[in-house]
């Protein structure tokens, strides 16, 4: 086991990444499934619009980083790093989503770094 | 049929809490098999030594538990009603790794993983991904 390093850091901050990306495409991909009348039709909305391949694709991304990175570090300072996900959820609502984000979410956030510097820090 | 606040019309399977539970229960126990899993590897492993690591298979086992019974909720709840739940990982991740990977867990460890829980209660409380859910109601109307 290394010490924490700002490289394990960079490298767990982009499985993150890539894991809260796949959550809009995933949810996307499996309301079309659910809504469809019958599965044949499911299918078929599947292949043409293919949210849940690209979802997938995420998650291996995530997948094989967070592989790499557990190998290394302790799992109690890896896995509060991951709650950066909801930090980067309110970053991404203005500008892709159109969002407004509330005076809520913004004190959510702000507690979440100050978690993660008191973990990690 | 009157649907609940957070639901989405659900036509079979157990209730969504339920499995939402279980999903954080998967992810942190998950979590911690797979990095003992990766930790009692040997040292310079080749493609069969991970594929023959049978602590590697129940880690995988346990995370596609996890990801299966998260996709359930997904299509039941609200995103703002689901993502909340999955702080629970947090905690259980800190009340687990020192009893089974010995790591300790200082309290301003403790206190970090409070602090950042609470706060991911907080943002994913307030209103989430607001034009998933219009894309949900187009798709509804057709």
């Amino acid at each position: 086991m290394v010490e924490l390093g700002a490289g394990i850091i960079a490298r767990t901050l982009g499985a993150v990444t890539a894991q809260t990306l796949a959550n809009f495409p995933l949810s996307l991909g499996l309301r079309q499934i659910r809504e469809a009348a019958s599965p044949l039709r499911a299918l078929r909305v599947s292949v043409g619009r293919p949210w849940l391949l690209l979802a997938i694709t995420l998650l291996a991304v995530h997948f094989f980083n967070w592989m790499a990175v557990v190998q290394l570090a302790p799992l109690s300072v890896l896995v509060p790093l991951t709650a950066f996900s909801h930090v980067l959820n309110a970053m991404l609502a203005g500008p892709l989503l159109g969002e407004k984000v509330s005076a809520q979410r913004w004190a959510g956030t702000g507690l979440i770094v100050l978690g993660i510097v008191l973990v990690a820090g | 049929m009157a649907a609940q606040p957070g639901l989405h019309r659900r036509r079979w399977g157990p209730p969504p809490l339920l499995v939402a539970l279980v999903a954080v229960l998967l992810s942190a126990e998950g979590d911690i098999q797979l990095a003992l899993a990766l930790r009692t590897l040997p040292a310079h492993p080749s493609f069969w030594s991970y594929l023959s690591h049978a602590p590697l298979w129940l880690a995988v086992a346990l995370l596609a538990g996890h990801f299966f019974s998260w996709l359930y909720v997904l299509s039941c709840l609200e995103l703002s009603v689901a993502v909340p739940l999955l702080a629970g990982t947090y905690i259980f991740n800190a009340l687990l790794a020192p009893w089974q990977l010995g790591e300790s867990v200082s309290p301003r460890r403790w206190l970090g993983t409070l602090v950042l829980t609470l706060g991911v209660v907080l943002v994913s409380r307030s209103s989430h991904a607001s034009v998933l859910e219009s894309s949900a109601d187009e798709t509804a109307a057709q």
